[in-house]
């Protein structure tokens, strides 16, 4: 209990710190939010049938780096899933950083039920891998680390945190040279030694939060 | 035809002498003309100095330097000044009153002093501060100084190879006045001490040093070399002390060797001073009036030698039956294996000898003190001449196989030791990768920061990153602590480990 | 949802949660200070990069180390470790290696002098194993020349732990975790189920265990490769008298290992009513050293007080004092002692003992501290944290046995 607090308000703190207008930002991100809301769902809750994920368990500053990835061909290019290519031409449409910002602001002050399990794993030997492996960088309750620019994993999606690992794995996400956290991402994702840990360290994420 | 009639007169003439004191040796003196040239002499020392260089050079090696030059003022102290040195500083110490301990542990420091018109730069102990200067640094030089009344050395090494200890004057400074010890490659030279409780010059458990054109004095001992390999002591002018040059292996002591001891053209003379050694060392044996004690060391050269006036004895060999102060160690040979005695010349020895050589002296059924003594009998030893000479214990000793030295200029080695590089697994960002980083990093696992594999990821081309943030960590992870510093380690070896880190395989 | 967040934050702490019956594997990494090479642990130091005059490991900051033990596989280090901590080894099972030789008392056990099985008090104290990788003798008298030989000592003695080769066999062979464990640290020696633990076995994996204890990242040793402010200026002045041919107490406990690996007749006392402890007198059948003890390593001095052979000096200060008290001041009456030539009257001050303290504690290193096991393939718990129930000795009777 102490500790979940005290992560929270850790996170709090850094949020606040991070963006000082926050509260303009939110406002004005509503609108801009109007496009993403047909994939995602009105309170960025993710929908699986459109391959849309989960958005508002994240941190502003990571879901303004990702847009700005798939903005500018970083992410989503090339090489990469179906899905993410998707995404790439969908970003484009906010015209500027501070658009960015706004739309980022907007989708981490929504809040939803983190969705239903999909994925069947060994939660055992998930938190083990997890622990070993990831923990270092996205904290030990998944909740991320701002200094690593470690987003929170606790609260994604199953499915979508399967996609990911798998795309980091096979070059789709993380290859791009500018991609710098890409790439540190998709070097301990490879580590995992087979899709089967891969569904053990998802299983034991889904299960820190229902 | 005229110079062999004189040797032959000068012979005959110190014959008489020799009859009249070993009246037990009945043979006639031989003399002999040498009709074939004698082998070179070679020894170990001769052999590794010799493979080194193709070109004549005898000590012409400095402490290297990088043109940093700090000077040190009167009132000004001499440590802030090697505090601040880089490797390769020159440190000018300028005429004045220094009341410090000076110590260098840095490799390729010059501490040079300035004399102006016979002013020196002074280190006074005034009786209260241990060492003038303390080195362990690799290429240390330390010369021009005057040094006066510390408790323990003036001028003390402690591991370091390649120095230079010259042109000091020392006086009163309490067990040693120069002692550099556990090094390689050393020389002394051109210092006049005195006023030593102990030795004066001390060279312990080292290799390839020369003492050479030294003055002392008024010592216990003039000129120590102990379980040592490879030591020239030539030219020096010892006088006055209760033993002039000493050879020996001091049992007890991790390195148990002692040979290879060149000591030629010194003048040994009137060492008749009485022992204050402090009461329990080992020069507390010595008995006043001996020029020189061979004690357990091998393959010791006398050559051409000036020894006179020393009242209880010459030249004396001996095994550990001297020192009945000490324990014995079983794993250091008592015997002073394959002495060598070339042309010494003396005079004036045993004339008037200290109690306990009086009374080995009376075993023996003699008065005066000889020459040369060997108290074990070694049936290995070589001398030249042996009929101009008073012997005690020498029957067994034969004809040298070599005339001369001459060929071996120095035990130094022409160039300065080089750090260890012959061996394997040498790179430096391995060493403290594993050394010092693994305490908390493992490959592959958990330990107390995160695994190896994940600083390879978040660093993969960066290792300047590594090395930066390793110097000056903050904390980024609520549940592992925080990184210590590690800016002990400087900059090229954590970059190399950083380097090393991320070209990790398993 | 907060219920999980408490179970994951205790996760990460421990290893990972076994269940009783899951069999216990050993770690297939090298202790830290090692890489792995070609299937074994070789010692990596910067200590590599120095040179050493005559390779006998002995001499300044920047001097290479002695001869050392390395090579071992990390599945025998690991089944050492597990040895080193089971209570199974002693015939009673109430102590370990670990309980004379703790890791949190310095691989020492705080007593003056330590106590086996049925609570006897031993002659001697316990030495810290610290650095033992690097040592050429053992015990305080220098009688063992090898770990294998040493262990077999308190292993087998009936005031320690009372075991004999016979029993120890027969008491590992019957733990089918302990076969199994043997088994993958010397997989060449079990290719079929008849395959029984043997006694070299058992030595050489406490002894890869034992080597594993390396103690070389002191702040002194900072200092050493060139860190000048890794020591304050209190700890330089006491390096300085700890090397300065007053005090010359790195003669004998030279660097880097701060031991000569000598023997010397030092003369210190023993504890009130304790006889004289001859030392290495009889081992060496040599008069003369009579009362010589081997030098220890001063590494992890602060850790394993008392100090001396048998405890006779409660603190480090007191300790450094014995140097300065005289040549021979403590040396029982009718004992003629040949007293070490290094020990005289330095006339040390107060302020000077204080810094020689203050540097002793530089000395102090557990960065690789191997972790206790959780649980032991005997089944049994670990005992060493037990404080046993002995005082000190009153009547010295079992003293030089």
């Amino acid at each position: 209990m102490k500790n979940c607090m005290k992560t929270a308000l850790v996170l709090a703190g850094l949020v606040t710190a991070a963006l000082p207008g926050f509260a303009q930002e939110v406002e004005a991100g509503k609108g801009l939010f109007t496009t993403c809301v047909a994939c995602h769902g009105e309170n960025a809750e993710g929908n699986k049938a459109l391959n849309a994920p989960r958005l508002n368990h994240l941190e502003p500053v990571y879901i303004a780096a990702q847009l700005d990835k798939f903005r500018g061909g970083i992410r989503g290019g090339d090489g990469a899933s179906a899905s993410a290519r998707q995404m790439a031409p969908m970003a484009a449409v906010l015209a500027d950083e501070q658009a960015v910002q706004d739309v980022a602001a907007y989708i981490a002050s929504l809040d939803s039920e983190p969705s239903a399990a999909t994925i069947e794993g060994d939660t055992v030997m998930g938190a083990d891998y997890y622990n070993q492996f990831c923990g270092a960088c996205h904290g030990a309750a998944a909740q991320g680390n701002l200094s690593l620019n470690s987003p929170r994993l606790a609260g994604g999606d199953d499915w979508y945190l399967e996609a990911q690992l798998l795309a980091f794995r096979a070059g789709q996400r993380g290859a791009d040279p500018r991609d710098t956290t890409g790439r540190q991402m998709r070097a301990m994702a490879v580590i995992l030694p087979d899709e089967q840990a891969v569904k053990d360290v998802v299983a034991f994420l889904h299960g820190l939060e229902q | 035809m005229n110079k062999i009639a004189v040797l032959a007169g000068a012979v005959v003439l110190l014959a008489g002498g020799y009859y009249l004191g070993t009246a037990n040796r009945p043979e006639p003196t031989v003399i002999k003309v040498p009709s074939t040239p004698k082998a070179e002499f070679v020894s170990e020392g001769s052999s590794e100095v010799a493979a080194v260089s193709s070109t004549v050079s005898v000590r012409a090696w400095e402490t290297p330097t990088s043109g940093e030059l700090i000077v040190v003022k009167d009132g000004e102290s001499i440590q802030e000044a090697v505090a601040a040195a880089q490797p390769g500083a020159v440190i000018k110490v300028m005429p004045g009153t220094y009341k410090e301990t000076v110590y260098i542990d840095k490799d390729n420091i010059t501490l040079s002093g300035v004399i102006e018109e016979g002013r020196y730069p002074v280190l006074e102990g005034e009786g209260v501060r241990n060492d003038a200067v303390l080195y362990s640094g690799n290429g240390v030089t330390v010369e021009n100084l005057y040094i006066t009344r510390y408790k323990g050395n003036a001028i003390m090494g402690q591991a370091g190879n390649n120095y230079i200890i010259r042109n000091n004057i020392i006086v009163d400074t309490g067990v040693y006045g120069i002692f550099p010890q556990l090094g390689k490659n050393g020389i002394v030279a051109h210092n006049i001490i005195s006023g030593i409780e102990d030795a004066a010059i001390y060279v312990g458990m080292s290799d390839n040093v020369d003492v050479v054109y030294n003055q002392v004095f008024d010592s216990v001992a003039g000129i120590e070399i102990e379980n040592s390999r490879a030591a020239l002591v030539e030219g020096n002018y010892v006088y006055d002390n209760t033993g002039g040059i000493l050879a020996f292996i001091t049992p007890g002591l991790p390195i148990k060797t002692c040979g290879d001891v060149i000591i030629r053209n010194n003048f040994v003379v009137n060492n008749n001073h009485e022992n204050f050694a402090i009461p329990g060392s080992l020069v507390s044996n010595i008995p006043p009036g001996t020029g020189m004690l061979i004690m357990a060391c091998d393959d010791v050269v006398l050559e051409q030698n000036i020894i006179t006036g020393n009242d209880s004895v010459g030249v004396l060999f001996t095994d550990f039956s001297l020192v009945t102060n000490a324990a014995r160690d079983p794993d250091a040979d008592p015997y002073p294996n394959r002495p060598k005695i070339l042309n010494n010349i003396m005079q004036d020895n045993g004339n008037n000898p200290a109690p306990m050589v009086r009374a080995f002296l009376a075993t023996q059924l003699e008065t005066q003190g000889p020459d040369f003594v060997d108290t074990v009998g070694m049936d290995d030893g070589c001398i030249s001449h042996p009929e101009r000479f008073r012997t005690l214990g020498l029957d067994k000793y034969g004809e040298c196989e070599f005339s001369s030295t001459s060929n071996v200029l120095s035990y130094t080695l022409p160039e300065p030791v080089p750090p260890r590089k012959d061996e394997p697994n040498m790179d430096k960002g391995k060493l403290a990768y594993y050394g010092v980083c693994a305490g908390c990093h493992a490959y592959s696992s958990r330990m107390i920061g995160p695994p190896t594999q994940i600083i390879q990821a978040l660093y993969m081309d960066n290792p300047e990153g590594i090395a930066a943030y390793a110097a000056n960590p903050v904390k980024k992870r609520d549940d592992y602590p925080q990184m210590p510093p590690q800016a002990h380690l400087d900059e090229e070896t954590r970059l190399a480990a950083a380097r090393f880190m991320l070209d990790l395989k398993k | 949802m907060l219920r999980k967040l408490i179970l994951l934050v205790l996760l990460p702490l421990g290893c990972p949660v076994l269940g009783a019956e899951q069999a216990i594997e050993l770690n297939a990494d090298c202790p830290p200070g090692f890489e792995l090479s070609a299937g074994h642990c070789e010692l990596r130091s910067l200590y590599q990069m120095y040179p050493s005059l005559q390779e006998a490991g002995v001499g300044g900051l920047k001097t290479g180390l002695p001869a050392y033990r390395d090579g071992f596989t990390p599945q025998q280090t690991d089944l050492g470790r597990y040895l080193f901590f089971d209570p199974v080894m002693s015939r009673d099972g109430s102590i370990s290696c670990a309980s004379c030789h703790h890791p949190d008392k310095g691989f020492s056990d705080g007593r003056g002098r330590s106590v086996g099985i049925h609570d006897a008090v031993l002659p001697r104290s316990a030495p810290t194993l610290w650095n033992v990788a690097f040592l050429n003798s053992f015990f305080w008298d220098g009688r063992a020349s090898t770990l294998e030989e040493q262990m077999q000592g308190p292993l087998y003695d009936t005031h320690e732990m009372g075991g004999d080769p016979q029993w120890l066999l027969a008491t590992l062979n019957g733990i089918e975790a302990y076969r199994a464990l043997f088994a993958q640290a010397f997989p060449a020696d079990f290719t079929n189920d008849a395959a029984q633990i043997r006694l070299d076995q058992i030595y050489t994996a406490l002894a890869a265990f034992q080597v594993s204890l390396v103690s070389l990242n002191s702040r002194y040793d900072q200092y050493a490769h060139g860190y000048a402010n890794a020591l304050t200026e209190p700890e330089k002045e006491g390096l300085n008298i700890f090397r300065s041919f007053v005090a010359r107490c790195a003669e004998c406990h030279t660097p880097p290992l701060f031991t000569n690996q000598q023997l010397a007749v030092i003369g210190t006392p023993e504890p009130v009513g304790m006889p004289f402890d001859v030392g290495a007198e009889p081992v060496l059948k040599e008069p003369s050293q009579r009362g010589a003890f081997k030098v220890p390593s001063l590494r992890n001095i602060e850790l394993t007080a008392p100090y001396m052979h048998s405890g006779r000096f409660a603190t480090l200060r007191e300790a450094a004092a014995f140097y300065t008290g005289g040549r021979g001041h403590a040396v029982p009456e009718g004992e003629e002692l040949k007293i070490h030539w290094h020990i005289w009257e330095p006339n040390l001050s107060e302020v000077e003992l204080d810094r020689l303290v203050d540097f002793l504690r530089t000395l102090t290193d557990e960065s690789f501290k191997p972790e206790t096991p959780s649980r032991l393939p005997s089944g049994m718990r670990p005992v060493h944290d037990d404080i046993a129930l002995a005082g000190e000795i009153q009547d010295g009777a079992t003293n030089n046995e």
